[in-house]
């Protein structure tokens, strides 16, 4: 009888230890349905072997890269994105680690990192770099913070550590370019998502996380923590991948092509310069509006001056308004192009080599 | 009584022969409206170099109406906007769909071409479908021989640039 519950728990143990998977070098955990690894180890194989492509300077100095191939694709997000866990993950209790004593970098944090949401569409994920948010959390709280990812205990002393979350929402039937979860659509389609969590594993000081700003007024976003300032931010990133990686497509349809194409304007609409998206005439409506309030108001104090004490705050208000109008008309005529951010991550972290990573990717192959 | 009769019989007929020789010429006029429309349609085909007059009130109305507005962008949640909504997606499809049955039927890209203009000059669509328009028209005139007249006021200089992103 002893032997026997001796077997149950060994071969219990035995499936758990290897139901983790490692491909390519990237850890993906047990806690990610078999469908979906298979489905993501063959995104990164097709990521793989992206032929030589021809692609314009803009994208060569997003991703600080000379060369455009599967190789150096895939050594970009490896760099960036070393461990996967699936969306019934839990980032509490025992998987949860802390540890006091570690000295973060005395750069600032960036502003509003705490009141943007996470990736995810309705109630489930799609897509999280938790890296990004353990270490901004830890820095924060002064506390080193990492997983426990099977039995490896992985802190974060930096956001390269390169934790990412994926959910049904990468894989949700409403979301893909069409219906077959493994075309070349789709697939185009999700790595466009893991470069744009890859990306949020960069960056330092105000701008560590790449962290999404505030869509401004005028944008149909606005209010949303959805949009940034940068050219080589996430949606930036995410734009250009999508636009390569389409144009080396060989089965995608008409429709396929549409709809990838509404993903990059959608992501490059959200790359926003400027704090409103006024246009002139508007503004001019506006200022021609308000200077007629603040004459009224000064023309009326002139003639009753017993009235200023009730309305001087509302001749103030609209002074207000009238300026924030000039300052946006203003910034409307000077020419702004979007800020190119240092994306060298800070903290603790090592960076593979081309070479590595291919053999690591080559080892899995060959499997 | 039998005069009466008789007069009777003839203003019948002559009232029978009226309505007859009217629903004829009603006919005629018919067959004429389509024999003209046919030209018409024959005509446009072949003055592919004189851009032809757009009217909002033709075909594909139904899936113009359709396409996302900026309005249902601002209904979603937080989580619903962080990538691509999925009323984008299914706008493009929609887009899409236009186009590849276009391609596939010559006769079809007229009224396309027509949809896309629509779609591009509507400022209540969401500027990324829009974007997906104005290219889909900056690439097509060429390759379809179509030519068309947009309505510059209505295209910001951030809606070009978006298009031309596409090339």
């Amino acid at each position: 009888m002893k032997k026997i519950i001796g077997l149950v728990l060994f071969l219990t143990l035995s499936s758990h230890i290897s139901a983790k998977e490692n491909f390519g070098g990237i850890y993906l955990d047990s806690s990610i349905p078999k469908v979906q690894i298979q489905t993501l180890k063959e995104d990164f194989i097709y990521l793989y072997n992206t032929p030589e492509t021809e692609v314009d300077s803009e994208f060569k100095t997003v991703f600080e890269l000379t060369d455009v191939n599967g190789a150096e694709l895939y050594n970009w997000v490896f760099n960036r994105v070393r461990y996967i866990v699936g969306q019934d993950y839990k980032r509490t209790g025992r998987n949860l680690l802390k540890k006091k004593g570690h000295v973060f970098p005395s750069t600032p944090l960036p502003d509003g990192v705490f009141e943007k949401g996470f990736h995810t569409y309705g109630a489930v994920i799609i897509m999280s770099n938790l890296g990004a948010e353990l270490y901004l959390t830890g820095k924060n709280e002064n506390i080193l913070k990492g997983l426990r990812l099977n039995r490896e205990e992985v802190y974060v002393p930096s956001p390269r550590t390169g934790i990412v979350q994926v959910g049904e929402g990468l894989f949700l039937e409403r979301l893909l370019v069409n219906k077959e979860q493994n075309s070349e659509a789709n697939k185009i389609k999700r790595l466009g998502t893991i470069f744009h969590e890859a990306r949020h594993s960069d960056g330092n000081a105000e701008h560590v996380g790449f962290i999404h700003n505030v869509c401004p007024t005028g944008h149909a976003l606005s209010g949303f923590y959805a949009c940034e300032s940068s050219r080589n931010g996430s949606y930036s990133l995410e734009a250009h991948a999508l636009k390569m990686l389409l144009t080396n497509c060989h089965t995608c349809s008409i429709e396929d092509q549409t709809k990838l194409s509404a993903s990059i304007t959608d992501s490059l609409s959200r790359v926003v310069v400027r704090s409103h998206l006024k246009t002139e005439e508007k503004l001019l409506e506006e200022i021609e509006a308000f200077q007629r309030v603040v004459e009224f108001y000064e023309n009326l104090f002139k003639t009753n001056p017993d009235m200023k004490k009730d309305y001087e705050s509302e001749l103030i208000k609209f002074q207000g308004q009238l300026s924030e109008s000039e300052a946006q008309l203003v910034e409307l005529r000077t020419p702004k192009i979007p800020k190119f951010l240092d994306p060298m991550p800070e903290g603790h972290f090592y960076e593979v080599l081309v070479e590595d990573s291919s053999e690591l990717m080559e080892a899995s192959l060959s499997r | 009584m039998k005069k009466k009769r008789i007069f009777l019989y003839v203003f019948s007929a002559f009232g029978l022969a009226f309505s007859i020789i009217m629903m004829g010429q009603e006919e005629i006029l018919i067959e004429k409206i389509k024999t003209q429309s046919s030209a018409l349609k024959i005509i446009s085909s072949r003055r592919e170099q004189t851009p032809f007059q757009i009217s909002k009130e033709d075909n594909l109305n139904t899936e113009l109406v359709s396409l996302p507005r900026v309005s249902d962008l601002k209904n979603l949640n937080e989580h619903e906007i962080h990538h691509t909504p999925e009323i984008i997606l299914k706008g493009a499809s929609v887009v899409g769909r236009i186009h590849n049955n276009a391609e596939q039927l010559p006769s079809k890209r007229h009224e396309a071409m027509l949809f896309f203009k629509n779609c591009l000059e509507d400022e209540n669509i969401a500027i990324a479908i829009r974007a997906v328009c104005l290219n889909k028209v900056y690439t097509l005139i060429p390759k379809w021989r179509i030519p068309i007249l947009i309505e510059e006021d209505k295209i910001s200089l951030e809606l070009k640039e978006l298009a031309k992103e596409l090339f």
